[in-house]
């Protein structure tokens, strides 16, 4: 199993990749989902927002065999609590898992 | 998993007309959803599931005018490809569909439908896959799944 830190580059790298934004940008300014989805060509409304999650998650699934459903969060929320979410998420799957 | 073509015939409403005298634009994007019932009818898809289909986009190409007549309406799905279907996860799906005029001899709207599927409750995004396993549960008792 990954630690933290393995987890979080993992995350960090395929959202950016989904998403369509590199990590800098989108870790080193904290953009909201609002503003991502304005900075992102590959954007257009929270249906694809959603769909970058859902990428992410099933990576997840795939290459650790951890499942990550993440809440309904607000266009307001900043994609640093996000990435909190989907940790705190991953590892409370991660500790049912061992 | 195969999907064939479903074909809703229609009849043009007076009040579906504009003062040019032809079907409103904004009246065949209904055309358009009626035909996505259809489709799902056809493929025995439930109308009523925590999981809905949600239209993120939509193109349309309006190439002739619809005058009072029997339209046809004609969905298929464009993407994903069928062995996508059974292999892969999938989040959205895009529905071609095209309106027939002249008992079928004439095209009058050509579209591409992009439709994603939300998670009723916690209005977050499932894929096509979760939703038709959802939609081909057996009803419950007492009538849909949710009310």
């Amino acid at each position: 199993m990954p630690d933290i830190h393995e987890m979080e580059t993992y995350i960090r790298r395929k959202f950016a990749e989904h998403v369509g934004l590199p990590e800098s940008d989108l870790f080193g300014e904290d953009l909201t989902l609002a503003a991502l989805i304005t900075r992102s060509e590959r954007m257009t409304n929270s249906v694809d927002l959603m769909e970058a999650f859902a990428r992410t998650s099933n990576g997840l699934r795939k290459d650790f065999g951890l499942r990550v459903r993440l809440p309904a969060l607000s266009l307001d929320t900043p994609i640093s609590r996000v990435l909190e979410v989907f940790l705190q998420e991953a590892q409370s799957q991660q500790g049912r898992a061992a | 998993m195969r999907f064939d073509e479903s074909i809703l015939t229609l009849r043009v409403r007076p009040n579906d007309l504009d003062s040019l005298g032809h079907v409103n634009n904004a009246t065949v994007l209904e055309y358009l959803e009626a035909g996505r019932w259809a489709w799902m009818e056809q493929h025995g898809v439930r109308h009523r599931t925590h999981i809905l289909p949600v239209v993120s986009r939509v193109e349309i190409d309006y190439r002739r005018e619809i005058h009072p007549q029997e339209v046809g309406v004609r969905t298929v799905i464009d993407a994903p490809a069928p062995e996508e279907l059974e292999d892969s996860v999938t989040y959205r799906v895009c529905f071609r569909q095209r309106v027939f005029t002249e008992g079928g001899r004439q095209m009058a709207v050509e579209a591409a439908v992009h439709v994603a599927f939300i998670d009723e409750e916690s209005r977050t995004l499932c894929s096509l896959q979760d939703f038709l396993a959802a939609a081909r549960e057996p009803q419950r008792a007492g009538g849909g799944a949710r009310s």
